[in-house]
């Protein structure tokens, strides 16, 4: 990838939290469609998010519900000095974390993606399972820190400051998590293909 | 100059991924020397390939997600038809309930132990009279005149020992009166 587009790329997404940031503040007065705007724009993410982490398609659901009724409730909360999407997935992580305190899932994954074959193209289905699995195996194999950070930068493609405050970690600390996941990752796939 | 925030790394592979790394998320191009180490080390190789040109297996993680849209409509009439759209008054009437409860409570238990003479709900039953324990009567003075007359040192401890042990036998017997009334 070119310069030209990594900073198209991040102009792109400085303009989106900053109409995210615009979009929080009308929800916070109540404005009942910039919080639809904001959960549509979200929610496809997000719930890959959890998904990657639940272990059925209906714990993921109830996570992302979850996680959106603490948003609203929380929208009070809301900075714009931190993009919303490194926000939501702070929340997430928690909710995340207290299902897992709650109840350690035993459930096979094998449904995680019911009801949405007829939905979407085959061609995009495959490539959206495909990126489902290897999310799926990345937070298997990652310690959760590290799987989250790769996400937020792969997936949102947040700067580091975003991501250093979605983990509350400092931006050296970001940095070093980025690194390791991607050496770890680096290194698994290597062991893994045939030489 | 080292950053002192830089991981300690085992190998010269190890020190080019980081570089690797941290200009993927600096947004910058590759320092020189490690073009050049990749160019001759098949590891580093793999590992740019993975996360610069988003190749192998690294290139499944950067596809869009599965939506549903049948999911996040469900979503979003359970999170904004589910009455948690409006925070504020949702966390102002969350408060006004807490306080009408406190204030239900308050009342209840007024009604029946009202204090007023002759008109309590529940009667409290009849307490025995509490046992009062006679306050000490220990003649410190009489006691240190007796000390007064041993030798030096073996005074002060025992003065000491005296006057420590006394406070604390009053300290006892006055919590002791307090929690039988």
């Amino acid at each position: 990838m070119t310069r030209a587009a990594d900073s198209r790329i991040a102009q792109a997404r400085a303009d989106e939290a900053s109409e995210d940031a615009l979009l929080a503040q009308s929800w916070r007065q109540g404005d009942q469609r910039a919080a639809e705007c904001l959960i549509r724009r979200h929610f496809p993410a997000l719930h890959a998010f959890i998904a990657s982490r639940a272990t059925a398609a209906h714990e993921a659901e109830d996570l992302t519900q979850e996680v959106f009724a603490a948003v609203s409730r929380q929208i009070a909360m809301y900075r714009p000095e931190v993009p919303f999407a490194a926000w939501i997935h702070g929340i997430a992580r928690n909710k995340i974390a207290d299902a897992w305190r709650r109840h350690r899932p035993t459930e096979v994954l094998e449904a995680r993606h019911e009801g949405i074959d007829e939905r979407s193209p085959a061609q995009l289905h495959e490539a959206a399972e495909s990126a489902a699995t290897a999310w799926k195996e990345v937070f298997a194999k990652l310690p959760e820190p590290q799987a989250t950070a790769l996400w937020l930068r792969v997936q949102e493609e947040l700067p580091l400051e975003a991501i250093a405050a979605a983990l509350g970690v400092t931006l050296a600390n970001a940095k070093v998590l980025l690194f390791r996941a991607r050496q770890t990752l680096a290194n698994h796939w290597k062991s893994r293909s045939p030489s | 100059m080292t950053d002192p925030n830089e991981p300690v790394f085992t190998n010269a592979c190890e020190a080019m991924q980081w570089e690797i790394s941290q200009a993927l998320d600096e947004r910058r191009p590759l320092p020189e020397n490690a073009s050049l180490h990749i160019a001759s080390c098949p590891e580093c190789a793999h590992f740019a390939r993975l996360w610069r040109d988003g190749g192998g297996p690294a290139a499944a993680l950067g596809r869009e997600p599965v939506f549903d849209p049948a999911l996040c409509q469900r979503v979003l009439d359970r999170t904004l038809r589910g009455g948690v759209s409006a925070p504020r008054i949702a966390t102002l009437s969350t408060h006004l309930t807490r306080w009408a409860a406190v204030g239900a409570f308050a009342a209840l238990s007024w009604w029946l132990l009202d204090p007023r003479e002759g008109s309590p709900r529940v009667r409290r039953a009849p307490r025995p009279e509490a046992p009062r324990l006679a306050s000490p009567s220990i003649s410190l003075d009489r006691q240190l005149a007796r000390i007064e007359q041993r030798g030096d040192r073996e005074k002060e401890v025992l003065r000491n020992a005296m006057i420590d042990g006394t406070a604390r036998f009053r300290d006892v017997l006055a919590w002791s009166s307090e929690a039988l009334e």
